[in-house]
């Protein structure tokens, strides 16, 4: 056989083992960091606070996220996600002018949230659109109305 | 926003987006990047990155976000329409015959870097990417893989064909592993696509048979009627606008059936161009009909819309810059690494193996699309898009300097095909072909008595065919060669006089002809004139960068219709050029017996020194070989050009060497040649000498012993 073929040929076995590896690897061990991305409704929580509605936009790339509201924008990143015993989610970001923490439950659209910084208080959070194809909340504003 | 100011502002936006492209690619050009990576910085710099950073307000109410509803659509139509064109410009030749190394090379330059883009999203997964409904770590995986292998072949082609290289044994590797690529990497694209959007395991089985139909149709039913088509073209001898909307209207209903399938509408674009009629007069008038909108104006759009979802401004903290530079680092350790090393096996030794791993490394526009498409479909997030795009950036940037280290360009012609006895060597760069047979006959006349020693070498750099984005312009560098030189071919034919023709592909003409006048150690350039469009002077551009770049003697022949040189004219004022005048004029008296009539002028005042121009005319008309009968003349007259106009009309050719202060802005040629060449109505040729034009500012000593010159 020529070098050439047998190279070919090598390559050809490397490469289906190699992704055969990696995707199988990535598939079991890995967990990208819960997607919160989107634009969101966000209502103060007792419902009865005087600023009762505002709309925030997230951008977020795996840790790391930005915050965006009344123009302003805050760099934040993932400080911990974290399961509790009950199987509620605990997300608390960070940044230098801004905090947040959202809590929810599995199969739930809802979240709460706390916000300290330059936006503070408890919010009851719903997304109203994604940045992704598949849009994965009902009708936000719906769910988020007092 | 009122449909109104909605129109104002898209019109606006087109503008502004086609002027900032063209200025930035035409500046990328100029520093001998491709220009289609000056079209993308351009995008990059009109989006929140640079605009939108220096100038919120302005950025934002420039590109609201209503009518970049509207930039989307334009970009998508146009993005589909230049897969139709890279689809059309693909060429089966290249995919077949080209041997084991060829084969592995270009699978080699795929699977490296796609196996290293999946293994480095092993690390980036849980860092950069979301949970979200798309972006399942096989589908991540997979897009980097496919985003890692992609090489943009038109750049590379381009790239190959403005070094002259493509026709070497590196470069036909090349060219067949980039088009190899390009292929693998839309099927790659459509496959991704189908992996991400299926959700499970029978719908992704639906996609992979719909699929598999699909392209048998296009094969088997598609492709035969397009022959037909093109059958009605050859015989109408024209496109007529039905033709062309037919054609049109298949690859909107291809895209769209790609689309519906789940394999991206791109791909049914790219298979509609792939299997239209190749290398066809009908496919490259369909190609002209339709490549300057989008290529013009859609793709600067695409440009655009990416710039506009580029941000770079998320990369804000270490972490993030590390990441992208280990994925510039991957990306070229895949692509450069095993491209180079599968070359080596194959029996290359390093530097063109290292050339090849070069090429493969340019990904320019065809990651961008690949990558708005991974953003579109949610495979990547906003970062890992941003940190790709600087990826792609860098990859293509780096291309040209580093192979020009590696590999540096050829000048074909450089070297002679076999060794030549030391003559007279003349140069004619040739751009006009009508201007050939006088420059034929001129210098047939300046070879003097040594005919047969004289070796001439005429010359024609072509520029590079525009569109780098799509059109590899291998079709073009290869056929448009040496046909301007064929009038001049044929004249030096009829004078008997032996012309080498030289042609290839250049990005800067006056630096070519002065690297081939160096090489083969030429005498003289012999040029033509070309009257600049821009500047008021009559002698610029290309001809004056020439004057200033070329270490040898130049001769520019302003052509008004020479036919018999019989009688010349030379006016002598003292200056090294003009004793090159004389020793032409000397040259051509010996071989036309023509009358050389030198004219000495003397300032009546005298403010000017007298030079010595009786000794110059006789050591140059001493050749006792070349008997030439010359008129030494000597006139006071207080106005030199005036003069000359006057007497230049009885002759029929009027030979002037450059003011000594030539080059200054205001006068490229010299006060004395410019008004002479702009007010004589007759042939004249400018002279530049070259070992004493240095001299000249700086040293040539005025002869100040005043003598009485005799008339000759």
């Amino acid at each position: 056989m020529k070098r050439a073929t047998s190279v070919y040929v090598i390559m050809l076995i490397a490469f289906g083992i190699g992704l055969w590896a990696i995707i199988t690897t990535g598939s079991v061990f890995l967990h990208a960091p819960h997607d919160l991305s989107g634009t969101w409704v966000l209502r103060q929580e007792p419902a009865s606070a005087p600023e009762a509605f505002r709309e925030l936009n997230i951008d977020q790339s795996g840790r790391f996220f930005r915050i965006s509201f009344n123009g302003q924008a805050h760099s934040l990143s993932l400080e911990s996600s974290q399961r509790t015993d009950t199987g509620e989610l605990r997300i608390v970001l960070r940044g230098n002018s801004l905090g947040a923490e959202f809590r929810t439950t599995p199969g739930s659209y809802r979240y709460d949230l706390q916000t300290s910084g330059a936006l503070s208080g408890r919010w009851l959070a719903v997304r109203k659109s994604t940045a992704h194809r598949q849009p994965r909340a009902p009708d936000a504003t719906q769910h988020a109305s007092p | 926003m009122q449909a109104h100011s909605l129109i104002l502002t898209l019109l606006l936006e087109l503008a502004l987006i086609l002027s900032v492209s063209r200025f930035v690619g035409w500046l990328f050009g100029y520093f001998r990047q491709p220009q289609v990576m000056g079209e993308m910085v351009a995008g990059i710099m009109l989006g929140p990155s640079v605009f939108g950073l220096l100038a919120p307000s302005l950025a934002q109410s420039l590109f609201p976000p209503e009518a970049v509803q509207y930039l989307s659509v334009l970009s998508q139509i146009g993005v589909i329409f230049f897969l139709f064109l890279v689809g059309l410009e693909l060429d089966p030749k290249l995919l077949r015959n080209r041997g084991h190394t060829a084969l592995v090379v270009s699978h080699a330059s795929i699977i490296a870097p796609f196996l290293l883009g999946a293994a480095l999203t092993l690390y980036l997964y849980p860092r950069v990417f979301n949970d979200a409904p798309n972006m399942t770590f096989t589908s991540a995986a997979l897009f980097m893989g496919a985003a890692m292998s992609i090489t943009a072949f038109p750049v590379l082609a381009r790239i190959l064909t403005e070094r002259n290289i493509h026709k070497t044994n590196v470069g036909a590797i090349a060219i067949t592993c980039a088009a190899v690529d390009d292929v693998t990497a839309w099927c790659m694209l459509a496959f991704v696509v189908g992996v991400a959007r299926a959700d499970g395991m029978m719908p992704g089985l639906l996609t992979a048979g719909l699929s598999v139909i699909y392209v048998t149709i296009m094969l088997a039913v598609v492709r035969p009627f397009l022959r037909r088509i093109e059958a009605i073209f050859e015989r109408q001898g024209r496109l007529s606008q039905g033709v062309v909307a037919l054609v049109f209207l298949l690859t909107l209903l291809s895209a769209y059936t790609t689309e519906l399938i789940g394999i991206h509408a791109l791909f049914g674009a790219f298979l509609m161009g792939a299997i239209m009629p190749k290398g066809t007069r009908f496919v490259r008038t369909l190609s002209e009909k339709l490549e300057d909108y989008t290529v013009v104006l859609l793709l600067p759009i695409f440009f655009a819309y990416t710039g506009l979802r580029t941000q770079i401004g998320l990369l804000n903290n270490t972490a993030l810059w590390f990441d992208t530079l280990l994925i510039i680092l991957v990306a070229c350790l895949g692509k450069f690494g095993g491209s180079t090393l599968a070359g080596r096996v194959c029996g290359l030794g390093w530097p063109e193996a290292s050339t090849i791993g070069i090429l493969m490394n340019t990904r320019g526009l065809m990651e961008l699309v690949i990558l708005n498409i991974g953003l579109q479909e949610g495979v990547i997030t906003p970062a890992v898009f941003a940190m790709m795009v600087i990826m792609a950036l860098v990859t293509t940037a780096m291309t040209t300097p580093i192979l020009q280290w590696v590999f540096p360009s050829r000048l074909p012609g450089a070297v002679p095909e076999k060794p030549e006895p030391r003559g007279f060597r003349v140069l004619i760069p040739v751009s006009l072909p009508e201007s050939g047979p006088a420059l034929a006959r001129l210098a047939n006349i300046l070879s003097g008595a040594a005919h047969d020693a004289t070796r001439v070498l005429a010359l024609h750099l072509r520029r590079p065919a525009d569109h780098e984005a799509y059109r590899a312009g291998l079709d073009e560098a290869d056929d448009a060669g040496l046909a301007p030189l064929t009038p001049l071919m044929a004249e030096a034919t009829k004078l008997k006089l032996a012309v080498e023709p030289i042609s290839f592909v250049t990005s800067d003409v006056a630096e070519d002809i002065a690297a081939v006048a160096q090489a083969r150690q030429v005498d003289l350039v012999l040029m033509g004139f070309h009257k600049p469009v821009f500047t008021k002077t009559i002698l610029g551009g290309v001809v004056h960068r020439v004057l200033s770049e070329v270490q040898t003697d130049v001769a520019i022949l302003v052509d008004r219709g020479v036919e018999d040189t019989r009688r010349i004219l030379v006016p002598y004022m003292g200056s090294p050029h003009d004793r090159l005048a004389l020793e032409l004029a000397s040259r051509m008296a010996g071989s036309m017996k023509a009358e050389v009539t030198v004219l000495h002028i003397i300032d009546p005042a005298g403010n000017r020194p007298r030079l010595g121009a009786q000794g110059a005319v006789e050591r140059v008309f001493h050749d006792p070989s070349q008997p030439a009968p010359v008129t030494f003349r000597v006139v006071e007259d207080p106005s030199p050009v005036d003069l000359v106009l006057r007497e230049a009309p009885q002759f029929d050719l009027l030979v002037v060497g450059l003011d000594e202060e030539w080059g200054l802005e205001s006068r490229l040629i010299g006060l004395r040649p410019e008004r002479i060449a702009r007010e004589h109505t007759g042939s004249l040729l400018i002279v530049r000498h070259y070992a004493r034009a240095r001299q000249a500012a700086s040293s040539v000593p005025p002869v100040t012993a005043p003598a009485p010159m005799p008339r000759v």
